[in-house]
């Protein structure tokens, strides 16, 4: 159990790791070619594995549709990043705000938003490994404790 | 009325082309739209060449009926509206116009250029950008392949194209002559083979790029600088292209002049094209002046509205010489002179 915990935070970790590189993709396109933003994701989903590469590419393709928003198709594919990763609830609540951050403000305040989903997200990837490196402790003590107590009562 | 156009007006004025689809099609009410004017709180104009139309108690009507005391139903734009078209036309994304939005206009798909009025944000002098952005003028482009026809015999001679200068009031077409002049060197006629052309499109109005394809037929054999300073341009194109010809639309400045006298000198024609009524007019900015009175220039096309846009009311030569017996549409038959 302790094991599948360790696992699960691990790939959790990993998986904000990768999104904190995407959204520097993103910002690159943005700040740097100016792309406009389903060119923007077109492009970085050219440089991420699945299945950022795949959520990226489904926004690209709803906005050359052009039927809803950036923001609503943002949201609505926000429900298949979650169902292919290991990203909880409320990692998906930073990500949605990073889609209220990008397309409706000029660069210098969007660079500010971006930036600062970014830093909310590098500060959540610390606590967790915080938190992962004292639970890990904790299961270690337990472990040793609860093997200490068998020999006691075998002896 | 072409999708890029349609795409990107708000939903509410999509619903009434719907809802008139057959009335339109029938009555080939919007064949020559040329403007489409959005307004906060007041009615949208559709502006076909001639006159300016509203949607008013669920019919297309000339404006002159609009009467703002009379309580009907008309259609007029708001605020959403506006947010709506400006996120459609910038394709969400507003940051990367704000180069667009300094000039007051984007570009969008097809070559037609969105005008944006509201609040201009100065910084050092220097316009920053535009917000509570209140007025959308939907200008429709129109490319009319042949234009230029009737024009092409006079800026041949020898086996070269002349440099040519077109001088033109607004809204008399010369846009559109010269997009024409380019894709008949480019492409060749029956008098000349094709020739590599260099564009420096630095209101992306001439070939209209969108991601980096011209939306109008340029000829195959033109190379196109999109939202490039003139000036750089023309130096970047001479160094990397090799073109033979080289257009640019609107010159006006010191550096402009530079560049095409830099131009010239490296054995390249320029076809260019100025604001102005005539050479006189022109002449009168001390820039200009010089390129005339050094005979920079072997041809020079005044246009007007004579006959309609796109009328040529005449054609001089380096020595202010006339060309034409009579101003003629850009339609009608050659005259010889």
């Amino acid at each position: 159990m302790g094991n599948s915990f360790a696992i699960s935070m691990r790939k959790r970790i990993t998986n904000l790791r990768d999104i904190v590189r995407l959204f520097n993709l993103l910002k690159a396109e943005i700040f740097y070619k100016k792309s406009v933003l389903k060119e923007a994701c077109k492009n970085a989903s050219l440089r991420c594995i699945y299945p950022y590469n795949a959520w990226l590419n489904n926004i690209f393709m709803n906005m050359e549709e052009g039927k809803k928003s950036f923001y609503e198709i943002w949201e609505y594919e926000l429900i298949f990043l979650y169902e292919n990763s290991s990203l909880k609830t409320n990692d998906m609540d930073l990500i949605r705000e990073m889609g209220q951050a990008l397309g409706h403000y000029d660069k210098e305040t969007q660079k500010v938003n971006i930036d600062l989903e970014l830093d909310e997200i590098h500060r959540k990837v610390l606590l967790l490994e915080n938190e992962l490196t004292n639970k890990m402790k904790i299961a270690y003590i337990g472990s040793f404790l609860a093997g200490l107590l068998i020999i006691i009562s075998v002896v | 009325m072409s999708d890029d156009i349609y795409n990107v007006l708000p939903n509410r004025i999509k619903e009434v082309f719907r809802y008139e689809e057959d009335k339109l099609n029938q009555n080939n009410i919007f064949n020559d739209l040329v403007e489409i004017r959005i307004r906060i709180n007041k009615p949208i104009i559709f502006r076909n060449s001639g006159h300016d139309l509203i949607y008013i108690n669920n019919s297309f009507v000339d404006a002159s009926l609009f009467d703002k005391n009379n309580k009907c139903e008309y259609l007029c734009a708001s605020l959403e509206d506006v947010n709506e078209m400006i996120d459609l036309v910038s394709d969400y994304s507003l940051y990367a116009f704000e180069d667009d939005l300094r000039q007051g206009y984007i570009t969008i798909k097809g070559g037609h250029r969105v005008g944006i009025a509201g609040k201009v944000v100065i910084d050092m002098d220097r316009v920053k950008n535009i917000k509570n952005i209140s007025f959308l003028n939907l200008r429709i482009a129109h490319q009319i392949k042949g234009c230029a026809k009737n024009v092409m015999p006079y800026i041949q001679a020898d086996r070269k194209y002349l440099h040519t200068l077109i001088i033109s009031p607004p809204g008399c077409g010369k846009t559109t002559l010269l997009r024409d002049i380019i894709r008949t060197i480019s492409d060749g006629d029956k008098n000349y083979s094709g020739r590599d052309v260099g564009v420096v499109d630095e209101r992306s109005e001439i070939a209209a790029c969108y991601m980096g394809l011209p939306q109008n037929d340029v000829g195959f054999r033109t190379d196109v600088l999109d939202n490039c300073p003139k000036a750089t341009g023309m130096l970047m194109l001479l160094r990397t292209m090799n073109p033979e010809v080289i257009a640019v639309d609107e010159i006006g400045d010191s550096k402009d002049v530079e560049a095409i006298r830099y131009v010239i000198n490296c054995g390249c024609t320029i076809i260019a094209t100025i604001h102005g009524d005539s050479i006189d007019e022109i002449r009168t900015r001390p820039i200009i002046r010089k390129l005339i009175d050094e005979r920079v220039f072997d041809r020079y096309i005044i246009l007007g509205k004579s006959m309609g846009v796109g009328t040529i009311n005449n054609i001089f030569d380096e020595r202010g010489n006339e060309l034409l017996k009579k101003p003629f549409s850009t339609e009608e038959y050659l005259e010889v002179y």
